[in-house]
């Protein structure tokens, strides 16, 4: 659903953002989730079974600048134009979902793992799941996963 | 209510947005290196075209060296394009001013409490 209203980000227009990836396998429910929230809130999980690693949460508020460039870099990628209705089902390899909400607009996708540029180049949406694809993958992550003692990683594709 | 900024456990971290599309991180290094020792550096790039997706983080040892760095460069050229630069990260919620929406439904409310 649309986002709750939960708050404004200063400007009065409301932002949230929601990457979820994962997979339930051998090793139990392995994934990875990152929450923006209009008041700056990040929330980070990332649970791994795999050498039983534990579950990792953390949250940390981020400033408004932050949330002003992550805003930036979704209206860049014009994302919020797409739609996943052509995009693939998730399966047993995995799923990903995107829930972004910008002002008036409100985006809810679900799709599969994405292996690579071949398997977007393949489906029946290339243009749609490449721009979908490279943002999720987006290299910021590495940044915040690093400097990230706090956090904040954008999922890296598999 | 005011803001109040915090960071990482172990370091200060300040974001520049902004940043010019073919920077560097030598570029971004040698705008911030005279604030403070930089212990990290990432200069956020756009995977498809390897050009900068127009940000930055830089992570300072102290306070008062990222602090000085903020005031010293926001609002400046780097590369003939002007950056913003801030705390990454804040203490708390960020404490907003009430909306206009929510200033519109008080007046709304004053306005129906007047007339009735």
């Amino acid at each position: 659903g649309a986002g709750n209203g939960a708050g404004e980000e200063a400007g009065g227009a409301e932002f949230y953002l929601r990457y979820y990836v994962g997979h339930k396998g051998k090793f139990g429910h392995e994934f990875l989730e990152f929450e923006f929230r209009p008041d700056g809130k990040l929330r980070y999980a990332n649970n791994s079974n795999y050498k039983n690693d534990t579950m990792i949460r953390k949250e940390v508020f981020v400033s408004p600048s932050v949330l002003r460039e992550a805003r930036r870099i979704i209206q860049d990628s014009e994302i919020m134009k797409e739609d996943d209705s052509n995009w693939p089902e998730p399966d047993r390899v995995g799923r990903q979902e995107l829930e972004i909400v910008m002002g008036n607009e409100h985006i809810s996708f679900t799709t599969s793992k994405i292996g690579s540029l071949v398997d977007v180049q393949t489906s029946k949406d290339p243009e749609g799941l490449r721009i979908f694809y490279y943002l999720v993958q987006s290299r910021g992550i590495d940044a915040w996963y690093k400097l990230g003692r706090p956090f904040m990683a954008f999922p890296m594709g598999d | 209510g005011k803001l109040c900024y915090l960071v990482a456990i172990e370091g200060w971290i300040i974001i520049v947005s902004g940043v010019k599309e073919d920077a560097e991180e030598s570029d971004l290094y040698d705008a911030f290196a005279e604030f403070g020792e930089v212990k990290d550096l990432h200069l956020n790039l756009e995977r498809r075209t390897g050009y900068g997706k127009g940000y930055a983080l830089v992570e300072y040892g102290c306070f008062e060296e990222a602090q000085t760095a903020i005031r010293s460069m926001n609002g400046t050229q780097l590369l003939t394009k002007t950056i913003h630069v801030d705390w990454a990260f804040n203490r708390g919620p960020i404490q907003n001013v009430t909306s206009a929406r929510c200033e519109l439904n008080v007046c709304i409310f004053v306005l129906a409490i007047a007339l009735s």
